[in-house]
């Protein structure tokens, strides 16, 4: 459970930075005033929709560090890897890494005001991403192959639930991305699709380190040992 | 009614979302059923939470029935007494408890006290409730399944939850993780809703330290929800996978009327750390609006400025931080290592520091105030009472050593039903007496809450003191009936048939409570917009009820804090937060 009290800690530090610039330490009972505060901030304050959507992802997050967790306390480290092939799987990851790196691609052509390059990303992005769930439906038969998925010990189990669940959050940011996609070549601007983009670009940066992460968990990764520290038995 | 608002956003730049940009019902199906308006949704959620609250209300009826007479009817035997516990649990905590807060009062407060138009997420909002309500039929299906709603406890733990034997174990079970997983869905929706437009929609002045304390605690419980609910999804969803498809996440080697069971090697106590990780925060999901709510009619009813203000928010923060590692002091039996024994109870002790400071500066808000002795005031004072009672059998349960012989008793019962049972309630009932003529432009009938008042909170003592007594004798909970324990002696049966008395009593109280809003909506005494001559913002609207968009042409500008009663210098004892300065503008208030 270290990676879940982990998470909570670095979310709690981040609230505490938060609170530490709002002025908690002010005595309103003696002021009165239109108090504009808190100070203009250095850069602009973050859309309604990125704050709502960065607040989904920290739950989110939380919600794979906790299955993380379960998976530490039940199916002890080293026991079971690799059952599907993992060149197989650093190939669907590989595709995940570059989703979310064309979706950058995209903002940043959409903010130059290119809207034939932010529409080439998006199309990059969406393919990208559903040939990463291709690869991860290939694991799943291959793990239904081997027998694993019915074998009386989490390992298989938990193989199944987390992927699905990641695949899940996967599927439900590519209706926002093909809606995104569609505007785009129905024919909106760059300056529409730039924040449309960019809420995509975070979902996918978010869901890619997550993986990067269970990957390491049920998978023989170079930094599968960290991950293992970090979920083991308290 | 006439616009006498003193403050509204001229030249500064707003937040929230303009007028134009609301979005603006076109039918009255629109307008009053898929409503996007948060006030609306607020209503909504009430209503549907004190429907399913009242069936909960009817469930601990029977539950005191069979406790207090047992065998008197033929129809509670040990199977629908357990569902009964189970469901009459569950409902109060999740499907009424967190929905009111959070759906209810904080859907129509946070907007209105910020000066904000809406939720800056409207279509999310609604979507939020329908969601909510899905839950709740889901959940009341389960009443119709066959084999009944599941009556493994409200704590859900395998293996014996989803095993034969248990009552609901074929379809109650399912559908209880079913919505338990759509609840925390709907949640999430709203969740996000509340805590960005506290962060992003707040009117031009209202900095974080000059919101009100409700707000401080809605928004704060609203984050511990986000976080605790995620725990309770994974278990809620990995039981769901135990019970259809064979896994053995939590279910270990098990053999089952002589036959072995297909699982083997699951851990319950991996469910139990889940659920804890969820249900301890859930606590203060619960407690962190009352606090605020409480300071609010403290405030108001005594005329005086909150005592204590930065430090009630401070607490409220240590309070919500506090509560994500004290989890497993309700897995004391369970079985730790001790040095996790002592590190859990002593930050449940801690958490007593920030709590004690909140209740020692109502106390102190109430020295030499000007108490007026209203409904809303009565139940906050009965509130401060109720939780520092079970706040300290608290004390008693966070020890490893004292509550290891108490586990599992009417004692352990008594004490959360005080502290976040009957606590909240009070805090609820007080909030709805001082919010409803907001709602709906009329009081409240005073003698009838009154009325309610005094049967409710003399009553809920007349029932939970016994049960302390009756905990410390041994007597265990979720007992079919305990006549024939040795150790049982038979005055418990006399004290078990007065609570159950009592409990009738006060459930038909409440009833009077629900013929009272519904009375109050056309005969009630026109309230006016500021009845209780109140500072904050949602008392300065310029309609009551307020209009969609809340504010009129123009959002308010906020110039001081909250708490701004009985100043000296001031032409009346309160100063509106949007009143530049301290004589007042005209009346000051809504018509």
């Amino acid at each position: 459970m270290s990676l879940v009290l982990l998470y909570l800690a670095v979310l709690g530090g981040l609230a505490a930075r938060w609170l530490s610039r709002q002025r908690l330490g002010e005595k309103p009972w003696l002021e009165a005033g239109p108090g504009l505060a808190p100070p203009p901030p250095d850069r602009p304050a973050a859309p309604a929709a990125q704050v709502g959507l960065a607040l989904f992802l920290a739950a989110v997050g939380l919600l794979f560090a906790l299955l993380a967790g379960a998976h530490g306390m039940r199916v002890p480290a080293g026991a079971w890897r690799v059952l599907p092939d993992p060149r197989l799987v650093w190939l669907a990851t590989g595709l995940l890494v570059l989703a979310s790196a064309a979706l950058h691609v995209a903002a940043g052509a959409a903010r130059r005001g290119d809207g034939a390059g932010a529409r080439a990303g998006l199309l990059v992005a969406g393919a990208a991403t559903l040939g990463f769930l291709a690869g991860q439906g290939l694991a799943w038969r291959q793990l239904w192959g081997s027998g694993a998925a019915t074998a009386p010990d989490a390992a298989g189990a938990f193989f199944y639930l987390i992927t699905a669940l990641h695949a899940l959050h996967l599927g439900g940011g590519l209706v926002a991305l093909g809606s995104v996609t569609a505007a785009g070549l129905r024919g909106l601007g760059p300056d529409g699709l730039h924040p449309r983009i960019a809420l995509c670009a975070l979902y996918w940066d978010a869901l890619m380190a997550i993986w990067l992460v269970l990957f390491g968990l049920l998978f023989r990764t170079p930094w599968s040992g960290w991950i293992d520290a970090l979920c083991g038995p308290a | 009614m006439a616009d006498a608002q003193l403050g509204t956003a001229g030249p500064f730049p707003t937040s929230g979302p303009d007028e134009d940009e609301l979005y603006h019902p076109r039918s009255w199906l629109t307008h009053y059923v898929f409503s996007q308006d948060a006030k609306i949704i607020a209503v909504q959620y009430s209503t549907t939470a004190l429907a399913i609250g009242l069936v909960a209300l009817v469930l601990s009826w029977l539950i005191r029935l069979q406790l207090g007479f047992p065998g008197l009817v033929s129809f509670i035997g040990p199977a629908e007494y357990y569902q009964f516990l189970t469901m009459h649990g569950m409902i109060m905590v999740v499907y009424l408890l967190t929905a009111l807060f959070l759906g209810g009062f904080g859907n129509y407060l946070i907007p209105l006290m910020l000066g904000a138009r809406d939720m800056v997420f409207p279509y999310v909002n609604m979507l939020s409730y329908w969601i909510y309500l899905l839950a709740v039929l889901v959940l009341v299906a389960s009443f119709f399944a066959p084999g009944g709603p599941t009556g493994a406890g409200w704590t859900l733990y395998p293996p014996q939850a989803i095993l034969a034997g248990t009552p609901g174990q074929e379809w109650g079970i399912v559908l209880m993780l079913l919505s338990l997983i759509l609840f925390i869905i709907g949640f999430t929706m709203g969740g996000v809703n509340y805590v960005v437009t506290v962060l992003q929609a707040r009117a031009p002045g209202m900095t974080l330290m000059r919101m009100p304390l409700t707000i401080w605690g809605i928004f704060t419980a609203t984050v511990l929800a986000l976080l605790a609910f995620p725990a309770l999804f994974v278990g809620a969803v990995m039981m769901l996978l135990d019970r259809l498809l064979g896994t053995s996440f939590f279910m270990p080697a098990i053999i089952e009327a002589g036959q072995r069971l297909k699982y083997g090697g699951g851990s319950p106590i991996l469910f139990q750390h889940l659920f804890w990780f969820f249900g301890h925060p859930e606590v203060y999901i619960v407690a962190l609006p009352a606090f605020g709510i409480v300071s609010d009619l403290i405030s108001t009813h005594a005329r005086k400025n909150i005592f204590g203000y930065r430090m009630m928010v401070w607490a409220i923060v240590a309070i919500g931080a506090l509560s994500f590692v004290v989890w497993a002091h309700h897995m004391y039996v369970s079985g730790m290592n001790p040095y996790f024994g002592f590190f859990f109870a002593t930050t449940t002790l801690i958490i007593a520091i920030p709590t004690a400071i909140k209740v020692y500066n109502w106390v102190l808000t109430l020295w030499r105030g000007d108490i007026h002795l209203t409904v809303p005031m009565l139940f906050a004072i009965a509130f401060i009472v109720t939780f520092l009672n079970g706040g300290l059998t608290g004390l008693f349960l966070g020890n490893v050593v004292v509550d290891v012989p108490l586990s599992d008793t009417m004692f352990v019962v008594a004490h959360f039903h005080m502290v976040m049972g009957v606590a909240p309630i009070l805090v609820i009932f007080g909030g709805i007496y001082h919010w409803y003529p907001k709602v709906t432009g009329r009081m409240l009938d005073e003698r009838l809450g009154r009325l309610h008042f005094w049967v409710t909170f003399l009553g809920a003592y007349a029932i939970f003191f016994p049960l302390h007594y009756i905990g410390l004798l041994g007597v265990p909970r979720r007992y079919f009936e305990i006549e024939g324990l040795g150790f049982v002696p038979p005055s418990v049966a006399s004290l078990n048939a007065f609570v159950s008395i009592v409990a009738f009593i006060v459930g038909a109280a409440q009833l009077v409570f629900l013929a009272n809003l519904a009375r109050s909506l056309t005969h009630g005494a026109p309230a006016g917009g500021n009845p209780w001559r109140a500072t904050t913002l949602e008392w300065q609207t310029p309609r009551t009820p307020p209009a969609h968009g809340n504010w009129g042409d123009a959002l308010p500008v906020v110039y001081r804090w909250p708490y701004d009663y009985s100043v000296p210098g001031a032409d009346r004892d309160f100063v509106p937060q949007n009143q530049p300065g301290l004589a007042g503008a005209g009346t000051g208030t809504a018509p």
